[in-house]
């Protein structure tokens, strides 16, 4: 009954829009965060550092195209390169040292298939994706081969497009096998082979390390090989350093992996503006939140004061206001959370598509800070609450 | 209870001349629990302010107010509650009714703070004051007698030791004020409380042991 007293003079779709306003503006703040927190998530994670992997290599010139050692990294270009404050990890590209031939027998809907290939290998700890088959133990004669995804892409719709074969996706292509044969003038050696995986990272036919160290020295004599091709890890934020670098060096590398800083930049700005207008958008939804709430005091004031002369307690009636208030909150505050549990896992789902595994992310933080900020508008709603209803008991108007 | 007031003189009635007689001139008495005090004034003398100072409604007012020999100037907000839930009760002029309510749930409003009247008491007390009928009808849709009549039983649904009653029988028919006036009588009675009632100056419904002209 006081409830219907003390709501009497407030149109409930008041209180809706109020409430739907907070929900929205709630909702937005816990969005925001988490979307922040997402975004550091990706930028600290280091499988999700895509742009900070740089791979670089000499210019190709008139000079080197002559003698291929030319394009060689020297042991002080590497040395040099090693002092850089950009750097945060490096390895050289162990490249094939004898011929690759992959085959694969016409089938039903597929014709016969060869093709002169090579293979890279590079530490694991380089690798963006990294499947679980990914292995080579001594005696396998499997070799799991990780290939550029844009292979893929150019196959589907470069090669299948053209030739009218059908398309196929990833988890088809990983069940293919071919022949695998390795070759010098001295040496054969039969396998078999399947793509175990794709890479954005990698523009490169990549075997596990152990595999192309171990095929390496059976097949050449020279232990060590210098590289052509270098993978850079690079630190947060010191893309520009590494740029001013190459471009001293005469090095190159992908202009792709530039974007990357480029990207963070934007995101960065584009962010903070979000930020900026979540912000706003949450202060007004608050304040007008407060406004309804204080007109719906000042609306039922003479039956508060009616309540008080009655012999209520103040404090009565402002438990009243503080629950309802409390109610809504949590009300909100799960519906907020639910969605933004919902959204945020649509969004890594959507990263890991793209092998962006966000391992460091958890919507708990943005959370836990939006339980903060409505812990803080519930107090100073309480307190508003209160000081109206003391004033209201003391005075019989406001 | 003890209610007591010295050298009283509302702000608003500082600037107006009092007659010889009036209690404006001294603003001081004693009012002993289980009497009954008459206050007798034309409109705009200040019966209803009196009452509402000794209600703690009122606070702007020269001299002293006293409950029990302690002064109420600083009493605060929850011991005036505890005070109108258990010590005074007041039937105000305007009845402070819930119109948007029934009687049933006026007078449940009061009844659950103070659990004073069983759902019997309460059938009777509208029996015999001609509004049974009419209490489960909202308070706005009746008319001022009854509303009147449904503020009483609301006052009364309480304990109390002073039971204060601005002009209770002004829109009331002789023979109903009478039943009314004579049930505030009994229950006063039974609980040895005092009563303080003010009129116009026209019929009493109440038998006083002390009259106050204002």
């Amino acid at each position: 009954m006081l409830r219907k007293i003390l709501f009497n003079n407030i149109p409930a779709t008041y209180t809706i829009g109020a409430v739907v306003g907070v929900l929205i503006g709630f909702l937005l703040l816990m969005l925001t965060l988490n979307a922040w927190n997402l975004y550091t998530a990706f930028t600290g994670s280091t499988q999700g550092q895509s742009e900070q992997y740089v791979t670089i290599n000499k210019k190709v010139g008139l000079l080197n195209s002559l003698n291929s050692s030319f394009s060689s990294f020297k042991q002080a270009e590497i040395d040099n390169i090693q002092q850089q404050p950009f750097l945060d990890d490096w390895a050289p590209y162990l490249r094939s040292t004898f011929g690759v031939q992959a085959s694969r027998q016409a089938s039903a809907n597929m014709p016969y298939m060869r093709t002169e290939m090579f293979f890279e290998a590079l530490p694991n700890r380089f690798l963006d994706h990294k499947p679980e088959d990914f292995t080579w133990g001594k005696g396998q004669t499997h070799i799991p081969i990780i290939i550029p995804k844009e292979y893929l892409n150019l196959y589907n719709f470069g090669f299948a497009k053209a030739q009218g074969l059908p398309n196929v996706s990833e988890k088809l292509v990983g069940r293919f096998s071919f022949d695998i044969r390795l070759s010098d003038r001295q040496r054969k050696e039969q396998y078999t082979g399947s793509v175990a995986g794709f890479t954005n990272r990698v523009q490169s036919l990549l075997v596990p390390y152990a595999f192309l160290k171990s095929a390496n020295s059976r097949f050449s004599n020279s232990e060590t090989q210098k590289p052509d091709r270098l993978i850079l890890k690079i630190k947060p934020n010191m893309e520009k350093d590494l740029y001013r670098y190459l471009e001293k060096k005469g090095f190159e590398t992908t202009h792709d992996a530039f974007q990357g800083g480029r990207v963070a930049l934007f995101v960065n700005i584009s962010g903070t503006v979000l930020l900026a207008i979540a912000a706003l958008i949450i202060l007004l939804a608050l304040i007008i939140y407060a406004l309804t709430l204080q007109l719906t005091v000042q609306r039922n004031k003479d039956e508060i004061y009616q309540l008080i002369l009655l012999g209520y307690s103040h404090r009565t009636i402002f438990f009243v206001y503080t629950v309802l208030q409390s109610v809504i909150a949590l009300f909100v505050f799960a519906l907020s959370a639910f969605l933004v549990y919902l959204l945020t896992g649509e969004a890594i789902d959507f990263l890991a598509q793209r092998y962006i595994n966000l391992e460091n992310f958890s919507i708990v933080p943005g959370v836990m800070t939006s339980a903060l900020v409505m812990v803080g508008f519930l107090v100073f709603l309480a307190a508003n609450t209160y000081r109206l209803v003391r004033r209201l008991s003391l005075r019989g108007t406001i | 209870m003890e209610l007591s007031l010295s050298n009283v003189l509302p702000y608003p009635l500082k600037e107006m001349e009092h007659h010889s007689k009036s209690f404006w001139n001294a603003g001081t008495l004693q009012f002993q629990q289980g009497e009954v005090y008459e206050i007798i004034a034309p409109s705009g003398r200040g019966k209803t302010t009196l009452l509402d100072i000794l209600f703690g409604k009122r606070k702007d007012f020269d001299g002293s107010y006293a409950i029990n020999g302690s002064t109420t100037n600083k009493l605060p907000l929850q011991q005036w509650a505890a005070l109108r839930r258990a010590h005074i009760s007041y039937v105000f002029q305007g009845l402070r009714l819930f119109k948007h309510l029934t009687g049933v749930e006026n007078i449940a409003l009061k009844n659950r703070l103070t659990g004073c009247l069983s759902d019997n008491d309460i059938t009777s007390m509208a029996g015999k004051l001609a509004i049974a009928d009419q209490l489960h009808k909202k308070a706005g849709l009746m008319s001022f007698g009854q509303q009147q009549r449904l503020a009483l039983i609301r006052a009364l649904a309480q304990p109390f030791d002073w039971l204060l009653l601005d002009e209770p029988f002004s829109h009331i028919d002789r023979e109903t004020a009478e039943v009314a006036a004579d049930l505030i009588t009994s229950v006063c009675r039974e609980k040895g409380a005092g009563c303080i009632v003010t009129r116009l100056g026209n019929e009493s419904f109440i038998t006083a042991d002390h009259q106050i002209v204002l």
